[in-house]
């Protein structure tokens, strides 16, 4: 069984990442040398200067967001990011593909935290809406060591903004054709020990039918599915002391669509957390918390006036991080997840399924000197549904040959369990590129190996 | 020791704090009661009918007296029959339909469902089949949206409540009343090939004013459906008139052509 479960559902991801970034570039900008002095958390979990990270990260900060003005994700990562292609799948449901990778293999995570719910394996992009948003930090390449599965393409955790002013309001809009409306509001408020940031977001935007040309070569659809969107988050930061930080947030998501005139689709998720970071001492802090999303999908039906829920998942999870450091050279991390994950879904035989994932990862960040780093990572996952477990390694190595010279080096190993649905349906393992034809009860196993050279 | 005393606060407050988070660990989710559940009984007044007539292979017919009957009677038997739309190749098929009058069988078009919509359709194939069967008693017969009488017309009113007719059909002697007609486009029977646009229709006679009471268009896709709530007219053969009208489309899990109708007989 641990065979055929490693076969089957756990493609392996082998990347080879020679990442060669030269700070000096003639491209660079004073902006830019502002961002490699920024830091970054995704690719380690621990804060490191962007220009130091041994794993190299991409980032989008809110002045790029800004430039962009972009209203969720998709329309920022359509203009910032090479290689990210947003296309149809079935119902005109939007697909992600970043280098090859679909939504299994793209992990996207806000503040750390995973999102529930997915149409075609991808997340709900609507509901990462650009309102507030620090910035955007994107590894590329297999992070399943640090988080798990679907973590085999890359990760994009996207960063919320941390009030300093004592209060904060921004009021924004924006109006276009087909009654597309956007209007958002942030308040926030920063006492001496309490934080709070409220927003609230609405977006819209009608049905836009289009028409073919007069005896067309192919026919193509005629109506492109506009929404209703509404987005409210609230987070509340309590600073007990210097070393003790309470943060709880609460969200709600709604979403309308109407592809069909009496029945309407409703998304609605609501999710809520608390963390509390501890910094035990000048060499170690704490990291706990638990967090909560629950997706939903159901049909309105105008003539009966009943709202008939068909889909729901529902995700408890609860997290323990914890930081050691070294003196200057080395940094432990140790972390350990759980996560109770529950799915009901009524087009597919009215499906309920519920499974529990546990996981534990050290990782070793040592920093040998000025020119070498090491990044050593290990990690162990159980899913309870069919009692297996996979076990997923990583080195990575950062080389400075000169002050503006920086040379990566990474070897990693990525993997998807299956999505809750398939532990009853089986269902395709859909990575594009190298994968073999997609079978239900063959193995299926891809191997990737990159080469990356690029600039910062 | 300003820390143990703040420390100390949340202590305090533990109490408060913990059950809020206990309560946002639920498993199986929050705020069930945002939703709905369908019955699984159809309420049924006096003077209404319930038939799921969404297959696409079967005609279900309604005969008023049964119904009426059924009511009486408490309602415990059902007031249609279903005859299945015939769709086998006769081994002798008979001429193609181009040559001679309309032939019962199964006509296939192509509607252009991505571009102008159904009104723009060709003709691309006949299958001869047999006639289609019929109980002995029935007032009318309902496949999904299309509907037929037998032997009757029908005309439609500005009425939009069984309740605000005058009291006899006397109020509309001068009506004009639409008989059946031909028709090979709208009901639609073979979906095998709907993808490509195509539909294998049976050929055979409903009633446009009737039928317009569900109205399905496309694009888009899916379709719209649309309700006309108003009040038909029905004159039979047999100098007897009915009062019908749709209420509904859908059942209570949203299946859509399961009709609620409400009807007056005889009127």
């Amino acid at each position: 069984m641990r065979h055929l479960f490693l076969s089957i559902i756990k493609p392996l991801l082998l990347s080879i990442i020679c990442a060669c970034s030269a700070a000096s570039s003639a491209a660079q900008t004073s902006d830019s040398t502002l961002l490699l002095n920024d830091v970054v958390v995704t690719g380690t979990r621990t804060p490191k200067l962007l220009k130091d990270a041994p794993i190299q990260t991409r980032v989008i900060t809110a002045s790029d967001i800004e430039k962009v003005d972009a209203t969720n994700v998709e329309d920022l990562l359509q203009q910032e990011m090479p290689g990210v292609e947003f296309s149809y799948a079935m119902n005109q449901l939007k697909h992600m593909n970043l280098c090859g990778f679909g939504g299994q293999g793209i992990l996207f995570l806000v503040d750390g935290e995973r999102l529930a719910g997915e149409t075609m394996d991808d997340v709900d992009f609507t509901r990462l809406n650009m309102a507030n948003v620090e910035r955007i930090e994107i590894v590329k390449g297999a992070a399943s060591a640090l988080y798990g599965s679907n973590a085999g393409g890359g990760v994009i955790n996207i960063i919320t903004k941390e009030g300093t002013e004592p209060w904060t309001l921004n009021l924004n809009g924006r109006l276009a054709r087909y009654n597309e409306r956007r209007l958002g509001g942030a308040y926030g408020v920063n006492g001496k020990r309490l934080h709070n940031m409220l927003n609230v977001n609405h977006t819209s935007i009608d049905n836009i039918h289009a028409s073919n040309a007069e005896n067309p070569a192919t026919q193509v659809v005629t109506t492109i599915y506009g929404d209703c969107t509404w987005n409210v988050k609230n987070r509340l930061t309590f600073t007990v002391n210097d070393q003790l930080k309470l943060i709880g947030r609460a969200g709600y998501f709604y979403r309308e669509q109407t592809r069909v005139a009496d029945a309407p689709e409703r998304f609605r998720d609501f999710s809520a957390g608390l963390k509390g970071l501890w910094d035990i001492s000048k060499d170690d802090n704490l990291e706990i918390s638990y967090s909560f999303d629950q997706y939903d999908k159901s049909d309105y039906h105008k003539i009966n006036k009943l709202d008939v829920r068909d889909y729901r998942n529902v995700q408890n999870i609860f997290k323990g991080l914890y930081n050691h450091y070294w003196s200057s050279n080395g940094i432990l991390t140790v972390g350990a997840d759980f996560m109770h994950d529950y799915l009901m879904n009524k087009n597919l035989g009215n499906t309920t399924v519920s499974q529990n994932t546990f996981d534990a990862f050290a990782q070793y960040d040592w920093i040998i000197n000025t020119q070498w780093e090491v990044v050593g990572a290990v990690r162990y996952d159980y899913f309870s549904d069919k009692k297996d477990s996979h076990f997923t390694p990583k080195l990575s190595v950062r080389y400075q040959p000169i002050s503006n010279l920086n040379i990566r080096f990474g070897y990693g190993m990525g993997f998807r369990a299956p999505a809750i649905l398939q532990l009853r349906h089986g269902g395709h393992l859909d990575y594009s590129g190298k994968s073999r034809p997609e079978s239900r009860t063959e193995p299926q196993l891809q191997r990737l190996c990159r080469l990356h050279q690029r600039k910062l | 020791m300003p820390h143990l005393k703040e420390l100390s606060q949340v202590r305090s407050n533990i109490h408060y704090i913990l059950p809020s988070v206990l309560l946002l660990v639920s498993c199986h989710g929050v705020l069930d009661e945002l939703y709905d559940t369908p019955t699984e009984s159809i309420d049924i007044r006096e003077g209404q009918l319930y038939v799921d007539a969404s297959s696409w292979l079967d005609w279900y017919y309604i005969d008023f007296n049964t119904a009426n009957h059924n009511a009486a009677e408490g309602g415990t038997s059902s007031a249609f029959v279903k005859h299945a739309i015939p769709t086998e190749e006769l081994s002798s098929p008979n001429p193609q339909p181009s040559t001679l009058s309309p032939q019962p069988g199964i006509y296939t078009y192509w509607y252009d469902v991505f571009g102008a919509g159904l009104s723009n359709h060709e003709f691309r194939g006949f299958t001869s089949t047999a006639a289609q069967s019929e109980p002995d008693e029935w007032h009318i017969a309902v496949h999904r949206n299309n509907v037929r009488t037998n032997g009757g017309a029908a005309y439609e009113t500005s009425y939009t409540s069984m309740y605000e007719l005058p009291e006899s059909s006397e109020a509309f002697a001068d009506a004009t009343f639409t008989p059946d007609t031909w028709n090979e486009l709208d009901v639609w029977t073979i979906r095998e090939q709907m993808l490509q646009g195509l539909i294998g229709n049976q050929g055979i006679e409903v009633n446009p004013v009737l039928s317009s009471w569900l109205k399905v268009d496309i694009p888009p896709i899916p379709p719209t459906f649309t309700l006309n709530n108003h009040v038909f007219i029905i004159r039979f053969d047999d100098g007897t008139f009915a009062a019908i009208q749709l209420e509904n489309y859908q059942s209570p899990a949203g299946i859509k052509c399961c009709l609620t109708i409400n009807y007056k007989y005889p009127y």
